[in-house]
């Protein structure tokens, strides 16, 4: 405490005047102390509140160049875990070129280990009988996998059709590359080996699945053919790709061309999984496209929830 | 022993009913609730066949809202359900559950809220967060909220979680982290001698950054993205001033096309106001601010910025044809509007005056040129562009002038003209890839007569004039209302003028309502035409559907 009474002799009257004397300045220092420790208070929430300020500004400025050098690399010893990027797309669809060229750069980095296919599906499939847009690029398969996976918005995608929720499958195509990155770190778990052979217009497929680990669940094998550079009409709103609004000459790549067997392929595996077990099937079909530019893609999937598990591709000349 | 304790249990039990009864004396509760129903059937000169609806005849959209609060507690939850989601909304939200929680304790100085919160900086440039019910869009955060009045006139809010994203619950590394700060100091408030000053200034500051991790194959992407903005309000006499600049570093994002160039957002507001007469002018400038807490998101969600349309958002059913959207990548653009009332006992006036109200609005394209370490503009990969900061391109993205009359020709009858002329991208704003630009004519008039003072009959008529996109339209619409509790109307809108014969349809409708107190149900028949529909800048698609439609509203 730093008031005291005086000393010294003091009437009563006087003492109690004093007191409250001494109690009013008391009282007014206690205010004014009260006083300056808010305004410490103040002051030291303001400058925590800046404090903050400079923590939170910890913000990233990337530097050129911006794209990674080594990319994700692709490991090819052993038997490896390939993925399926499925890029549904539609030739009157603006942003679908942009889309393209997402899926070009990632089979560039990844290689063989990503099989793409391009379903033409959808609103912006449609053909325009009469116009540049009067191929008809759909597929029974193509259409009946648009509804199940209930597409909206185009360019979407399926990687691996691994869900992101149970029932939601779609990935926009600016996260193709990340979930493609996150699949490839998987084990693989079956390896398929397949063969082709081409003649007279058909081409004979042989496709050897073998487990490599204690499978739960049910699976299934799809055989499909894919076909690269058909030229027709795209609509397009990217300088980058090419002609806006439209480029007339635009070039299809991986295009989904049908099912060998059917929209969801066969169980030819039973309902027990065996380990090791080398499961072999053959398929002929007749190509309607350019061989040359034709392929076999094969995966094996998961019934429920769908899931790809392995997939390859192979020229079907 | 046994008496004692019974005594004791009940004299306890008592206390606690009172003081329960008297929690529940200071208690209030409040809420609102809506369901939307919607029937469809097969239109098929509309397109629209059994096959499209797929035995999915029946949609639903609603909500629940309650709301307590007891002294300075607070807390709120929020019922949803989508089943499935009406035509037009996006089918992610299918589902029902509880997407909004939240609980809030303030004081007369502090508030905090954890749960679910909308929060808005400023003009919203750097973060708003929001629902809009019409268009099925909420970017809520989902976390911790601080407000805070150290002194009379500062205002510090801070702000740190998830946003909503349809019903994915956030996991890690599922999208962003949102933090933002904000201060606002009002002067006038601060300062005793400005206290009845005829000069009120606001200034404000915000800070916002997110965290996403980079785990991207191709770009190295920044995880924190940090972003600054300040603003100040300045009113004087009849003349405010108002205006806000945001500042945002490299955000390369889907929407970008991965471009590294920092981001600037700017607008500003004047406007002179007396009886009789308003002034609004406004200059907004938007360069590569698109500012969501997914860098992959395309669609109509986790925006963490909001960015203002400066044009005028039309009500009638023909001039609501053309609806901007803002373009987060690079927009220009001003607004002049003047409001005037010509008096009463004056020539044109009349006895009651005559309203005038002119607008006009023009928003282009900004410049981009070539960034320097590239020979294209928006390479990705790349700075992207450098762009002058008050160069208008001249690609217009929509200019859109407006001139309404509002005239009471006696008590019992009133009368709206308006003209509309617009110059509409449909290919940049609506994705409409290689369609010409539209210019369009448009004329209005609704006039309203009182046969008592509960009864009326509103009737409009409207026409379209263009000769790009869908050719002519006409509309039609007749409203008779026994307020303050039924309404009934029928309305048609006939693209006559459609260069696809088939396509000349009449999109009739009509409705029923009735409300009472805060209750309103509303049943529609009829064809709804493809379209836009947008609010605040952030625009819907909506299919064309076909069907009977139930609304029911209620708040307590």
């Amino acid at each position: 405490m730093d008031y005291l009474y005086p000393v010294g002799d003091m009437d009563k009257g006087n003492e109690a005047k004093y007191d409250e004397k001494i109690m009013t300045k008391h009282k007014e220092r206690s205010i004014s102390r009260i006083q300056n420790y808010k305004h410490m208070k103040h002051l030291k929430i303001l400058s925590l509140f800046f404090a903050l300020f400079v923590l939170f500004s910890a913000c990233e400025k990337v530097s050129p160049p911006f794209k990674e050098s080594n990319g994700g690399g692709h490991d090819t010893t052993g038997v490896v875990k390939n993925v399926l990027l499925e890029d549904y797309t539609g030739h009157t669809c603006v942003n679908c070129p942009t889309a393209a060229v997402i899926a070009h750069d990632l089979k560039d980095l990844y290689g063989e280990r990503l099989v793409v296919m391009a379903i033409h599906a959808g609103y912006f499939a449609d053909p325009h009988p009469g116009s540049l847009f009067d191929n008809d690029y759909r597929t029974p398969s193509g259409n009946e996998w648009n509804t199940f996976f209930g597409f909206q918005n185009y360019p979407s995608g399926l990687i691996d059709r691994v869900p992101n929720s149970p029932g939601d499958y779609i990935v926009v195509k600016d996260k193709w590359g990340i979930k493609i990155a996150d699949e490839m770190e998987k084990e693989a778990e079956a390896d398929i080996t397949l063969s082709t052979d081409f003649s007279g217009g058909v081409v004979s497929i042989d496709v050897t699945t073998e487990f490599l680990k204690a499978m739960s669940g049910t699976y299934s094998l799809f055989v499909g053919i894919t076909e690269d550079s058909l030229v027709s009409a795209q609509k397009n709103e990217n300088p980058e790709v090419g002609d806006t609004p439209i480029i007339n000459d635009y070039v299809f790549m991986h295009m989904f061309r049908g099912s060998v067997n059917g929209t969801w392929g066969e169980n030819i595996f039973g309902d027990a999984i065996e380990v090791g077990k080398q499961y072999s099937q053959s398929y002929q079909y007749t190509i309607t496209g350019n061989p040359d530019n034709s392929h076999v893609v094969a995966y094996v999937y998961n019934n429920d929830p769908k899931t790809v598990i392995q997939v390859v591709e192979k020229d079907v000349k | 022993m046994k008496k004692i304790l019974f005594l004791f249990l009940l004299l306890s039990a008592l206390s606690m009913q009172a003081q329960v009864g008297e929690l529940l004396k200071k208690s209030e509760v409040h809420g609102s609730f809506e369901a939307d129903g919607m029937y469809y059937h097969p239109d098929v000169p509309m397109g629209i066949t059994d096959s499209l609806i797929d035995g999915r005849n029946f949609a639903f959209n609603g909500f629940a809202e309650v709301i307590y609060t007891l002294g300075n507690f607070s807390a709120g939850v929020r019922y949803e359900a989508y089943l499935p989601p009406i035509a037009g909304f996006d089918n992610r939200l299918e589902g029902s559950g509880i997407p909004y929680m939240w609980a809030s304790y303030s004081t007369k100085k502090f508030s905090f809220t954890v749960g679910n919160f909308y929060e808005q900086f400023g003009n919203g440039l750097l973060l708003r967060t929001y629902q809009e019910w019409t268009l099925g869009y909420d970017n809520s955060l989902n976390g911790a909220r601080v407000t805070y009045e150290p002194v009379k006139g500062v205002i510090l809010k801070g702000v740190y979680g998830t946003q909503r994203f349809f019903w994915n619950k956030y996991t890690k590394n599922s999208r962003g982290i949102v933090k933002g700060l904000d201060a606002e100091l009002s002067l006038n408030d601060m300062v005793k001698s400005m206290a009845d000053s005829k000069l009120r200034i606001t200034l404000g500051g915000s800070f916002v950054s997110k965290y996403q991790v980079d785990n991207d194959p191709i770009y190295k992407l920044p995880r924190n993205v940090g972003s600054g903005a300040a603003r100040f309000n300045i009113g004087i006499g009849k003349f405010n001033f108002s205006s806000e600049y945001a500042h945002k570093i490299n955000d390369p994002s889907a929407i970008n096309h991965y471009i590294y160039k920092p981001g600037d957002a700017f607008i500003f507001n004047a406007s002179y106001s007396q009886r009789g007469l308003g002034i609004l002018a406004v200059f907004k400038r938007i360069d590569n601010f698109s500012y969501k807490s997914d860098r992959a998101e395309t669609a109509n969600a986790l925006d963490i910025s909001y960015l203002p349309p400066i044009t005028e958002a039309h009500t009638y059913m023909l001039a609501s044809m053309y609806p901007y959207a803002t373009q987060p990548n690079g927009e220009i653009g001003f607004q002049l509007q003047v409001n005037y009332k010509i008096p009463r006992k004056s020539k044109l006036g009349g006895k009651y005056g005559m309203d005038v109200s002119v607008n006009f609005s023009q928003i282009n394209d900004i410049v981009r040129k070539p960034a320097g370490d590239t020979s294209a503009i928006n390479v990705p990969g790349t700075l992207g562009y450098t762009s002058d900061f008050f160069q208008f391109s001249d690609h217009i993205f929509m200019r859109d002038i407006q001139i309404h009359l509002h005239k009471k020709f006696s008590r019992k009858f009133q009368a709206t003209a308006e003209y509309l002329n617009q110059v509409f991208d449909i290919a940049s704003i609506q994705g409409h890839a290689g369609d010409p630009v539209v210019h369009n004519n448009i004329v209005i008039f609704d006039m309203t007569y009182k046969f008592t003072s509960r009864k009326s009959l509103r009737w409009e008529a409207q026409a379209l004039f263009t000769e790009q996109d869908k050719g002519n339209w006409t509309a039609a619409l007749v409203e008779y209302t026994i307020s303050p509790h039924w309404f009934i109307t029928a309305s048609d809108q006939w693209n006559y003028g459609n260069p696809v014969g088939d396509e000349q349809l009449h999109y009739y409708t009509v409705a029923g309502g009735y409300s009472i107190k805060t209750t309103r149900f509303a049943l529609t028949y009829g064809r709804q035409r493809e379209g836009v529909v947008c609010v605040g800048g952030v625009c819907r698609q909506v299919p064309a559907s076909s069907g009977f439609y139930l609304t029911i509203s209620s708040s307590f």
